[in-house]
């Protein structure tokens, strides 16, 4: 009786604190700085419980003033949540396709990038600066010197993997930036010890699946996908064109390629020559032939999965939207034929052969490739202003790259058997 | 037999098929089949069309588009080479030929068709444009360069093609090559100034091309061409560098009229650019430059000098107020801004200006610049000395010195101010009558008829006012720039005066009359009066409006503890967001209390987070915040 009490006692002192909800659906004024405001509470060591499909995927938090208070300053909508309304909440969680998953820590970010100003921008960059998550940044000296460890989640974004310069040859091999890009990468491969520019990238890319395969989180966008994936099937093979490397393809590359190294992607053809801008047939539609309905007609459907029971690719589905609109990039989607077997499909264009995001596990880690160079910018090109995310504050592409983000946090509630 | 010939006449006559001709009907077959999509019937169609007509241009474009598309080249070729047969001449044809043979990797006999072009019609710019514009499709910057090269010499030409190469560089963001065929361009064809110009701050976009615009330019300026000079300074002026760039202007001379007048321009962009001391510096080295600057030169410098004067005198120390009344409204301008923002040395400023509008009196009595001084002087001494009379003084010598249509209109309703000033209302408004029925139109609102509402108001015939506004208003579309001025006033009279009882009647008048002493500049009158009608009438509806004008005036005037209590008490009322937010302010700008600042615009977006005042004051928060940490 007295055990009963207690128990009585405990929950009721429990309930009776509130809770701030911050609403994930069209209520919400600014989605992006939501995730902010989610990973600066982790910071202060105080968890959060992420409602998959509740409300667009809500926050639910211990109410503390100074949080209220920052959601104010930063222009997030929030709402005080009272014992009563708690309970329907929880209740609304258990009957429906929704879950809870405890956010606990927030994750230590890395994004890849090199030192200099690149003429492009990167969509994880914007969208952490954005949303005020701090991140380091590290390039390929970095890695080498295994610093790759220190972090949770590391992004790559519009980088080629494959040492061919990005494919900017035809276009830009003579402006200042690409011909200043060249040295620097070539300058790098020697200090690392490496004759050319693909061994040490492809050596780069062996080190971040060894990150993986320890249970690191890895996002990439854009060329990082394909190209990443392409470098690790190149393993003792030279795919670069002489104009990139002074040495010439080995012959017949193609059915030299070992797919079993690749995470996402199997039996593509490259595409050597310098004066296509296409790395090889993942990317859908190619970049050197890139046919598409337009920014008014593209769009691509995110997948919705069983919270409960696939809280992984629930998480990072989570959106106000279910109908995104499509993006192109360097790496726009990946073809559907090109994909392993095993990978989880997030979100694809139903028309046509395009899958737009994907995740998969390797070892103790995974990891998630979404097409594209920038959700609110539909065809971004070389030079081109940043987007001013203050005027896509409820972005449902932007809001994919940050569920990925928070996902390195969660612990899944344990259910009550 | 006559009836059987008529018959058959009537018969033909009234059976006629009416025929399309066959050949139009077919491709536009083809063409809507090739919008559709249906590639193949379309083809079909175009190739029948073509082997019927072998000199059908339209069916050879379609049919080559859609090879080129669809990537069978050697269709392409073969088909550009039988039109060649037919159409020796089409020049065009020639290129595309090599075009499409190097896409399908012949590259040497692409390279053949192209020299052969080169050598039989190289004989004029237009040959060798369209070569390189084919070249540059297809990315082939060394052909180019080598193409260029040769026209330059065969043709004698040494700046053939600059532009197009420089446009060409630029987009591959190779800016080194691009700047070079900008300077060769603007050395052979110094007119076009400006597009070299324009390029040439389009690159410096990029801070990383600063120092590359700058080492090219200064390499240049030997050629002893003051054009590069002229593109150095601004390029300075540009990136803000505006020593530099009147440094360079210097080294250029200033000499000729037309020195003259880019010195003048120099001294109105530094103004424009707040760099006040800079454009005092640049007026004066110009009026002391040369003895035989020519009087419309004088009279232009003297105006620019005094204007950057005022700029500099009435440089607005209150420029991020969040809080305003009725801003940018007509009907409530602040003088009393105007008056109070002065910096130390203002009094310097204020004798320097006045004397620059006697010289120009003096030296140029006769000019188109009399007007423009006059008026200004009558500024000076209607908004800061207060010389009412004298200022008049000054308008109607304004008003005499044949001033151009706007400056005119102005220096009306400016002679209007003055006795408005003075607080006579009766001539104010009977000089406002004269002008009234002259401007009135139908389409748009004109100052003069606002300048009659606002004196009727003043006066305190509030139902007259309304009157007007609501005759004006129907009259008007909203995007009129007066239109929400009048929609403000109007539901200020609605709210506080025609739906208000006795009480609110009297307040109202009186919170006119206290407008009324504002525009005669009577600040401790004004505050004297709203400070009267809040403690008076305290129920009355339009106390919230009040309070607020009085705490802001009181703000301007420093009187700030009385200003702060206002604010406090303003929290009450249906303004409570800018009671809370000029606490903020005057914590913020007045104590220099960030924290308590901090504190109130939390407490605003904490309790009114849809207010107007929520976004500017959340900049605010996060500004200040950043100033802490630092």
């Amino acid at each position: 009786m007295k055990q009963f009490i207690y128990f009585f006692l405990i929950v009721q002192f429990l309930l009776g604190a509130d809770k701030l909800l911050i609403p994930m659906d069209k209520i919400q004024k600014d989605h992006l700085k939501a995730y902010g405001i989610a990973f600066w509470t982790l910071e202060k060591n105080i968890n959060i419980e992420w409602l998959l499909n509740y409300r667009g995927g809500s926050f639910l938090i211990d109410y503390y003033s100074p949080i209220a208070q920052e959601c104010r300053i930063r222009g997030v909508t929030f709402q005080r949540i009272s014992a009563n309304d708690l309970i329907d909440i929880y209740s609304e969680v258990e009957k429906n396709n929704m879950d809870i998953v405890l956010l606990e820590k927030a994750p230590k970010i890395a994004i890849y990038t090199p030192e200099n100003k690149q003429p492009w921008d990167d969509a994880v960059t914007l969208a952490l600066t954005y949303a005020e998550v701090p991140y380091k940044t590290l390039w390929d000296r970095e890695v080498f010197e295994g610093e790759l460890q220190k972090y949770d989640w590391l992004h790559l974004h519009h980088e080629d993997f494959t040492g061919q310069y990005g494919k900017f040859y035809r276009n830009y091999h003579t402006a200042q930036w690409y011909i200043e890009q060249q040295k620097q990468y070539e300058s790098i491969a020697k200090e690392l010890g490496y004759l050319t520019v693909h061994e040490q990238k492809k050596a780069l890319t062996q080190l971040i699946r060894t990150f993986v395969g320890n249970g690191g989180f890895l996002f990439a966008m854009c060329s990082a996908t394909d190209t990443y994936d392409i470098a690790l099937a190149e393993e003792g093979v030279d795919a670069a064109h002489h104009v990139f490397d002074g040495t010439p393809i080995t012959p017949n590359v193609n059915s030299k390629l070992n797919y079993k190294n690749t995470f996402a992607f199997t039996n593509f053809s490259l595409m050597t020559d310098p004066m296509i801008y296409e790395f090889s047939d993942i990317d859908f539609p190619p970049s050197h032939n890139p046919i598409t309905r337009g920014a008014e007609a593209d769009y691509f459907t995110l997948f919705e999965f069983s919270a409960k029971y696939d809280p992984v690719p629930t998480m990072l589905t989570q959106n106000h939207a279910s109908v995104i609109k499509g993006f192109m990039g360097q790496t726009t989607g990946f073809n559907r034929d090109k994909i392993k077997k095993h990978v989880v499909i997030m979100g694809e264009d139903p028309a046509s052969p395009q899958v737009k995001y994907l995740h998969g596990n390797y070892g103790q880690g995974t990891y998630t490739f979404l097409g594209g160079h920038d959700p609110e910018d539909y065809q971004h090109f070389v030079g081109d202003p940043p987007t001013d995310l203050s005027l896509h504050r409820n972005s449902p592409g932007y809001r994919l790259i940050l569920n990925n983000i928070l996902f390195p946090a969660a612990r899944k509630k344990e259910r009550k058997t | 037999m006559n009836k059987i010939f008529l018959l058959l006449i009537a018969g033909t006559l009234f059976s006629q098929i009416n025929v399309t001709p066959q050949k139009m009907n077919n491709f536009q077959d083809a063409f809507f089949m090739e919008r559709k999509g249906e590639i193949e019937d379309a083809k079909i169609i175009y190739e029948k069309l073509i082997k019927k007509n072998p000199k059908d241009r339209q069916a050879y474009q379609r049919l080559k588009d859609i090879f080129k598309r669809t990537e069978e080249l050697p269709k392409a070729i073969k088909l550009i080479e039988d039109w060649i047969v037919i159409h020796p001449n089409d020049l065009q044809a020639h290129i595309e030929l090599g075009e499409i043979l190097y896409l399908n990797n012949n590259k040497i006999k692409a390279d053949q068709i192209w020299s052969k072009f080169e050598n039989t019609y190289g004989k004029n710019q237009s040959i060798y444009r369209m070569l390189l514009h084919t070249y540059s499709r297809l990315s082939l910057t060394e052909k180019m360069k080598e193409l260029v090269d040769r026209g330059r010499r065969k043709l004698n030409k040494n700046d053939l093609l600059s532009l197009d190469l420089a446009n060409y560089y630029y987009s591959r963001q190779t800016y080194d090559l691009s700047l070079n065929e900008l300077l060769l361009y603007i050395k052979y064809n110094p007119a076009n100034e400006k597009i070299v110009m324009n390029k040439i701050l389009l690159i410096s976009d990029d801070p990383q091309n600063h120092l590359l615009i700058e080492k090219k330019l200064v390499a240049n300026l030997n050629e002893n061409n003051f054009r590069i000079h002229k593109l150095l300074a601004g390029y300075y002026f540009k990136t803000e560098q505006y020593k530099d760039a009147i440094n360079t202007h210097r080294s250029i001379g200033i000499e000729n009229n037309s020195d003259f007048k880019r010195w003048l321009n120099l001294a109105e962009n530094l103004r424009k650019e707040s760099q006040y001391e800079l454009s005092i510096n640049t007026y004066q080295e110009l009026l002391n430059s040369n003895t035989n600057l020519s009087s419309s030169i004088v009279g232009d410098a003297l105006l620019g000098l005094g204007e950057t004067y005022e700029a500099q005198l009435l440089e607005n120390n209150f420029q991020n107020k969040l809080v305003s009344f009725y801003p940018d409204n007509i009907f409530f301008v602040d003088y009393i801004l105007v008056f109070n923002e002065f910096k130390k040395d203002s009094l310097k400023s204020i004798e320097s200006t006045f004397n620059l509008y006697q010289r120009i009196l003096k030296e140029l009595p006769a000019s188109t610049f009399s007007a423009k001084a006059h008026y200004r002087l009558g500024e000076l001494q209607l908004k800061v000395m207060h010389d009412f009379k004298g200022a008049r003084r000054s308008y109607l010598s304004a008003l005499k010195s044949r001033p151009n249509n706007d400056l005119r209109n102005n220096i009306i309703l400016k002679i209007g101010d003055t006795y408005l000033a003075e607080g006579n209302l009766i001539n104010a408004r009977k000089h406002n009558e004269k002008y009234y029925e002259e401007f009135l139109s139908n389409n748009n609102i004109d100052p003069f008829t606002m300048k009659n509402i606002h004196l009727t108001f003043l006066s305190g015939d509030i139902d007259t006012t309304k009157v007007l506004i609501d005759s004006v208003i129907t009259k008007t579309s909203p995007s009129d720039k007066y239109f929400n001025d009048l929609m403000e006033l109007q539901g200020i009279i609605a709210q506080h005066f025609s739906f208000g009882d006795k009480e609110d009647k009297e307040a109202f008048l009186l919170y006119v009359k206290a407008e009324k002493y504002l525009q005669e500049f009577k600040f401790i009158e004004v505050i004297e009066t709203l400070s009267f009608v809040r403690e008076n009438y305290p129920n009355s509806s339009i106390i919230p409006i009040v309070m607020l004008r009085e705490c802001l005036l009181r703000m301007i005037i420093d009187d700030t503890s009385i200003s702060l209590s206002i604010a406090k008490s303003l929290q009450q009322t249906s303004l409570a967001p800018e009671g809370i937010t000029a606490q903020g302010e005057i914590y913020e700008k007045i104590y220099k209390d960030t924290d308590k600042a901090i504190e109130m615009y939390n407490l605003l977006l904490e309790e009114f987070p849809m207010s107007m005042l929520a976004e500017p004051v959340r900049i605010r928060i996060r500004q200040l915040s950043g100033v802490k940490k630092s």
